[in-house]
């Protein structure tokens, strides 16, 4: 309770202090989008459709739930993030119950979200990203809970919310699945793993419980195969409920927004191309071939890498026990091939990696070592930027350079994530702390 | 990406500026007009705008001293001027920055269309804005400071990369008063919004000026990417990502049990 309070006053502090900093400097605290929020919430209240607000890209929820940015204070939104980041600390704490993790170390993973200076600053510049977030943690926190429809919906919200965690949904499924490779007790660790049987598969005990038996031999491939194909009834749940959800939102807003509505929230972060600087590692590529016409193998090679890890990731870690894992590495990746990359995408792992970090056979020094690489990579790409930017030199090279730097820095520590990761049972027994 | 919205809070010494500026070599920007000349002049008004670009980088505030020397200063105390600028395709103003500033009570400038500020040049096309201002007397002399912020848009690679220019071309400047202008000719009149973006229509008096500003405009550089290394790019960026790609499903093959 007092961590709450403390990490509660660290960020009206900071919120404090942004006010004071956007009055006296250039470069602002508060975040781009912040204000963009802001002029769509003013919209809405005056009666507008919130994508009057040219760049509004996201859900119309976002312009309602910050309209007392207008009416009590501009600083409402980042305080009403900043109670969801300490949301977001109780949530990863239970998750982090749930899956079995001795309370000491679920303790320290939520404090690892409280005290992170990223979800600090996230959450006090007035970046929305901590919304989502929270879905995602709460997404999980239904399916441990065994609740599949309640995790669809929430799922479903999220994918309205931000398009990404849409990715997430083989994973979701698999992990649901009868078949043994992805059921929860595989026979190696069926003793030990008793909390997944309570949690995820409580719905169709039965199934899982053969599953993996001795009459498993004898059965045969067609009852796996089944298994694995014919969805089960948690499956379905998963789907109808993520599915109805997201059809009702976009309708609902749909008959209110119109068009405008479905292709800022949606289609356009499917074909957003952006030619002006930033992180990702296609940036010059996408500059320099920018009004000509872009060859279908590029296409091809921008997108089939990116499906390929997806694919493997959802079937490696498309389990109960490596959920959380799974969606760590798959938004590694999406971040990292994503044609557009901004530092508030970082959030989407950062995010993750709390409720994984148990799992990280790790120690501290090499988490200080990887956490100081991935920084250090990304002050990098920020030198030749900010000189393009605010001195008007060319520097896209550099720029481009430093992004298959950072893209590289990004690649091996997810290798290195990889190699560290053990499912929670195979985890020693003394306690790691681990960062990043 | 970092972006920012320029602040213009500081008015830093404007006086200073204008007493420079009155040394500043002045010539005569083209176009001259018989009649507005004689309009001025009948209405005992010389003006002068001094111009300039300050900050360097893709975001960038146009200055522009608008003076003018008054026979009879207390005729034009209640009156504000109104600056026509022509923004090249190549820069672009956020509407949204400046209703902020609007809000704030430091600058009135309202694009005469909507601006897409994610455009690239090739993409865009030139647009007005008008910009507002009161006047400040001192003595004889009534000025405006206006500072606005106009961002560089992305312009197309080109063989060789380097800088391409920008020219912002002197801006048209007009007068309205609160009583009203008897010297001016009616059919000279231009109509406007009075004093926002919005709202009823005004007649204002154009104005002859002197200004500082070469023919062909200010000029702003702006980085441009080196077409011919797109064929190197190509190779190394799929390089890269591909060789990523191979390289995670290796580690997760080689953690395969």
């Amino acid at each position: 309770m007092k961590h709450f309070l403390f990490g509660l006053t660290i960020r009206l502090v900071l919120i404090l202090y942004g006010e004071f900093h956007d009055k006296t400097f250039v470069v602002p605290f508060t975040d781009v989008d912040y204000k963009v929020f802001t002029d769509a919430a003013r919209n809405v209240l005056m009666g507008a459709s919130p994508y009057s607000r040219h760049t509004y890209r996201y859900s119309p929820l976002v312009a309602y739930v910050l309209t007392p940015n207008i009416f009590v204070h501009q600083a409402f939104g980042k305080i009403l993030f900043s109670v969801l980041d300490l949301l977001m600390a109780h949530l990863i704490h239970r998750l982090m119950l749930k899956r079995n993790v001795s309370s000491q170390k679920a303790h320290l993973s939520a404090l690892f979200w409280l005290y992170n200076p990223i979800s600090v600053v996230i959450s006090t510049r007035g970046n929305a990203d901590t919304l989502s977030s929270l879905l995602v943690t709460a997404t999980l926190l239904c399916l441990y809970a065994g609740k599949p429809a309640w995790a669809g919906i929430v799922h479903g919200l999220c994918i309205h919310m931000r398009l990404y965690p849409v990715v997430f949904s083989l994973p979701l499924y698999l992990s649901l699945s009868s078949g043994s490779r992805f059921s929860l007790v595989t026979a190696s660790d069926r003793g030990k793993s008793n909390i997944c049987d309570k949690s995820g598969s409580s719905s169709e005990g039965p199934l899982t419980k053969d599953g993996p038996s001795a009459s498993n031999e004898s059965s045969g491939l067609f009852v796996e195969f089944k298994r694995i194909f014919i969805p089960n009834k948690s499956q379905i749940k998963l789907v109808l409920g993520c599915s109805s959800a997201l059809l009702l939102l976009t309708a609902a807003f749909y008959w209110l927004y119109g068009y405008h509505f479905l292709f800022e929230s949606m289609i356009f972060h499917l074909v957003r191309k952006d030619i002006r600087h930033n992180f990702s590692v296609y940036f010059y590529l996408q500059y320099l071939s920018a009004g000509a016409v872009v060859s279908i193998w590029q296409r091809i090679l921008m997108f089939v890498p990116q499906l390929f890890l997806l694919l493997a990731l959802s079937v490696r870690y498309g389990r109960m026990v490596d959920l959380p894992f799974c969606l760590l590495a798959q938004t590694i990746v999406i971040v990292m091939y994503n044609p557009v990359i901004t530092s508030q995408y970082f959030v989407w792992f950062l995010s993750l990696l709390p409720a994984c970090i148990p799992m990280l056979d790790l120690t501290l020094k090499q988490a200080a070592f990887h956490s100081v690489v991935w920084i250090v990579a990304q002050l990098a790409w920020l030198l030749p930027a900010y000189w393009l930017e605010f001195r008007g030199e060319d520097t896209f090279v550099y720029i481009w350079l430093q992004g298959i730097a950072f893209f590289c820095a990004n690649m091996t520590l997810l290798a290195r994530l990889i190699e560290a990761y053990k499912p929670v049972q195979e985890v020693a027994k003394k306690p790691k702390v681990k960062s990043k | 990406m970092i972006m920012v919205t320029g602040s213009l809070a500081n008015q830093r010494c404007s006086f200073y500026v204008l007493l420079l500026s009155i040394a500043f070599f002045i010539h005569n920007s083209g176009a001259t007009k018989n009649s507005l000349n004689q309009q001025s002049s009948r209405c005992g008004l010389h003006a002068t705008i001094v111009r300039q670009v300050e900050r360097e980088g893709f975001h960038r505030d146009l200055g522009s001293l608008v003076e003018l020397v008054a026979q009879n200063p207390l005729e034009w105390q209640n009156c504000t001027v109104a600056l026509q600028e022509t923004i090249p395709s190549g820069l672009y103003v956020n509407q949204d920055q400046l209703l902020d500033l609007e809000r704030q009570g430091i600058l009135t400038a309202c694009p005469e269309t909507f601006v897409d500020v994610e455009a690239a040049q090739w993409q865009s096309e030139s647009f007005n804005v008008l910009v507002y201002s009161s006047l400040q007397t001192a003595l004889n002399l009534l000025y405006a400071h206006i500072r606005m912020p106009i961002h560089l848009r992305y312009h197309a690679p080109t063989e060789t990369g380097g800088y391409a220019g920008v020219y912002i071309p002197p801006p048209k400047l007009f007068i309205r008063c609160s009583n009203e202008i008897t010297c001016g000719n009616k059919d000279s009149y231009f109509s406007a919004p009075c004093d926002g973006c919005t709202g009823s229509s005004c007649s204002w008096l154009p104005l002859q000026f002197n200004t500082n500003t070469p023919q062909q405009g200010l000029r702003v550089m702006v980085p441009v990417g080196n077409k011919s290394l797109l064929p190197v790019v190509n190779a190394v960026t799929f390089l890269v990502t591909g060789g990523g790609c191979l390289y995670i499903l290796s580690i997760l093959v080689s953690t395969w049990k």
